[in-house]
């Protein structure tokens, strides 16, 4: 099957008043394919709006292409595309109605007019907004009028939907129940979406592939767990969930794995190949990795020091230790209820631990 | 509940003390002068000016068709001039909106700065008077003035034209001293305009013209009237534009007021003249608040109805 979006090293710069230039995107490739949900994460800043712009035809590339199911649309304007946005501040028609609001892109294409009924009718009913027909924009809720945007971009059955951190401006509990019913349309729909968000864990949640931004280069492109237990770089480590890294030293490199050394002293042995006697790599553990106690083996990382910190958030407790002589580590529990009255105060001595197994070699610091 | 009542009356009381004096401020100096007008619109002239107490119904009669040649006599001359007024108001408020309203869309994508320079610059000319900027257009299109030396300099044309008092000078003076009058008000719903709902209508398949039709335009709509109205009113009564720039041969209806008062001393005759053009810009004012009203509630949810 063609992919239903394909960018080819796509690079936009943009000159700044001062007479600075911008790099927004470098060289970003980028495909797509159908009913694939794709979210774009990254800092602000690192370009994540603008490749959506790109997308839709509201900037034109400095070099590169762009095609959607099969036909390059370059250099197609906005309105010939056969893609829709959902804008980050939905962008509605304040002098319209919800129903003209969803009906719009149907009419400026001349669709009939009981046609336009039923299908505005059938699309208010998708997003659960029936009876709102004849309301104004400003006498709907953030969360109806966030529904209303995704049904007039939706009416039109374009071959991709863009999302341009959509959910933002909600409060927490809608976010997550718009995330939920977001992700079921997507599916029932049975369209591609790119979602924007600078939320990992909106991305994580969402997404069949995520891409991680930085200054306009795509960081890594991968699956949610990819992204979280593989990083590539120790920026989408850093980015993406909490971690701890261990600095060290390749020591012996097999075809199995490599022995590593942490400038603590420590040994350790990881899985990954491909390593070189000599190289500096840093090891990166999951707070959820970190366990209390003593470990059996030996290849194990462990971590003899005081308590410094705990947070109870709910069903977890986030503890961070730190060791005499100076290095500190994150580690997050979910204790069953046995355990709850015996988690460490601060102050307290506490023996950590990490399983070599919850390993994950970083080598590279970022794609620049 | 009591403190609440008598809270209620404390606030009418101090509403009532405030609102008087602007009230009689206006009622003396706002009603007064237009009530001397309605009422001498109604009286006898006198035969060497001022008037004569007896309740006279012939100055509308001239105007309007029903004085017999007895005492007045009906001219149509007058109905004439007032719908040439109209149509020359009409052509100011359309030639002016033609000018600001891209004008306006163009300043208010300029930089913070640059925007203020020319706000600045179209309120320049409310800095020098206005007779004195009439006459500087005399000279530029008298026959011998500055536009017709450059045509012919450029040798656009052989014979100079005769553009000074004629209905064009007085239309070409009036979009002038009104221009800023149709900017300000459509500027401010310029600028109000959201650029993202242009970059949504196009998203959702829209050209150009679609989006100016569907979305600027009904956007800006509220700015188009207001500056419109602005415009239309002083440029229908106005006498000095067409005294100074269409000479004896462009006669206006403010002229025609203005000569009642002053030369033939007729005061009845030109304040019946007035209550016509101020009556005709009333019903045009009721007629548009109706449409607004009716805008309002055709966009307007009917009625999000509130549980209680
Ligand atoms: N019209 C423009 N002119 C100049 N620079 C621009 C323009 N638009 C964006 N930029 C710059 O390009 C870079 C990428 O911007 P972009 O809007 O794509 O960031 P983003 O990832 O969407 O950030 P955020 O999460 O804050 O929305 C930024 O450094 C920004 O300052
Ligand atoms: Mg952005």
């Amino acid at each position: 099957m063609t992919p239903i979006l394909s960018i080819s090293d796509a690079t936009k710069r943009y000159n700044t008043p001062d007479g600075n230039v911008i790099t927004a995107l470098d060289n970003v490739s980028l495909v797509v394919e159908q009913n694939e949900f794709v979210t774009l994460l990254g800092p602000s800043g690192c370009g994540k709006t603008t490749l959506l712009r790109t997308i839709s035809g509201f900037e034109d590339l400095e070099t590169g292409s762009i095609q959607i199911d099969g036909s390059t649309v370059t250099h197609l304007p906005a309105h010939k595309r056969p893609v829709n946005t959902v804008f980050q501040k939905y962008a509605l028609f304040p002098h319209m109605s919800i129903s003209k609001n969803v009906a719009y892109s149907l009419e400026v294409s001349g669709v009939s007019k009981s046609q336009i009924t039923t299908r505005v009718g059938k699309m208010l009913e998708l997003v659960g907004l029936e009876g709102f027909e004849n309301r104004k924009v400003n006498q709907l809720s953030g969360g109806q009028q966030q529904r209303v945007a995704l049904a007039r971009s939706l009416i039109a059955q374009p071959k991709i939907l863009l999302l341009d951190e959509p959910l933002s401006a909600l409060d927490k509990n809608l976010r997550h129940k718009m995330q939920q019913e977001l992700k079921t349309l997507q599916e029932e729909i049975g369209i591609a979406f790119v979602f924007v968000t600078h939320d990992q864990e909106e991305a994580l949640t969402m997404s069949d592939r995520i891409v991680v931004l930085s200054d306009g280069k795509i960081q890594q492109l991968g699956t949610p767990e990819d992204i979280y237990r593989r990083p590539e770089n120790e920026f989408v480590a850093r980015f993406v969930g909490e971690g701890n890294l261990f600095d060290g030293e390749v020591t012996q490199s097999t075809t199995k794995g490599a022995s590593v050394t942490l400038t603590t002293g420590q040994k350790t042995v990881v899985s990954q190949s491909g390593l070189k006697k000599g190289d500096k790599v840093k090891l990166l553990a999951r707070p959820e990795d970190v366990l209390i106690g003593k470990s059996s083996n030996t290849k194990d990382i462990t971590f003899n020091g005081t308590v410094d910190h705990v947070n109870f958030i709910g069903a977890e407790y986030q503890i961070l230790a730190k060791s005499k002589d100076g290095t500190s580590i994150k580690a997050t529990f979910r204790p069953d209820v046995e355990q709850r009255d015996q988690i460490a105060g601060v102050g307290s001595d506490i023996r950590l631990y990490v399983p070599k197994e919850a390993l994950h070699v970083i080598t590279k610091e970022k794609v620049i | 509940m009591a403190s609440l009542e008598t809270n209620e009356r404390r606030r009418r009381v101090i509403l009532l003390g405030l609102l008087t004096p602007p009230t009689i401020f206006l009622a003396i100096f706002f009603l007064a002068p237009l009530a001397i007008m309605v009422i001498y619109s109604w009286l006898e002239p006198g035969l060497y000016g001022g008037v004569i107490w007896n309740f006279y119904d012939l100055n509308y009669g001239r105007i309007l068709g029903w004085a017999d040649s007895k005492y007045e006599k009906f001219d149509l001359v007058y109905l004439i001039i007032f719908l040439k007024s109209v149509r020359l108001a009409l052509t100011t408020v359309f030639i002016s909106l033609i000018i600001c309203y891209p004008a306006a869309f163009w300043i208010s994508r300029m930089s913070e700065g640059k925007k203020n320079l020319f706000l600045f610059l179209i309120t320049l000319p409310f800095f020098v008077s206005l007779i004195l900027r009439l006459f500087a257009w005399v000279l530029i299109l008298r026959p011998t003035g500055f536009l017709n030396q450059a045509l012919l300099g450029l040798g656009i044309i052989t014979e100079p034209l005769h553009i000074i008092f004629t209905d064009v000078a007085v239309i070409i003076g009036m979009t002038y001293i009104f221009i800023p009058f149709m900017f300000l008000p459509l500027y401010a719903s310029i600028e109000k305009l959201d650029l993202s709902l242009m970059e949504a209508s196009a998203d959702l398949g829209a050209t150009q013209f679609q989006t100016f039709r569907r979305v600027i335009f009904p956007l800006t709509l509220p700015g188009i009237i207001g500056g419109s109205i602005i415009v239309f009113i002083p440029a229908l009564g106005n006498f000095i534009v067409p005294s100074v720039l269409g000479g004896a041969k462009v006669m206006m209806i403010g002229n025609l007021i203005e000569q009642q008062f002053l030369s033939a001393r007729n005061w009845p005759f030109g304040s019946a003249l007035g209550m016509i053009v101020m009556a005709s810009v009333l019903l045009l004012l009721i007629y548009y608040v109706k449409i607004m009203a009716r805008e309002d509630q055709m966009t307007s949810a009917p009625a999000v109805k509130e549980v209680s």
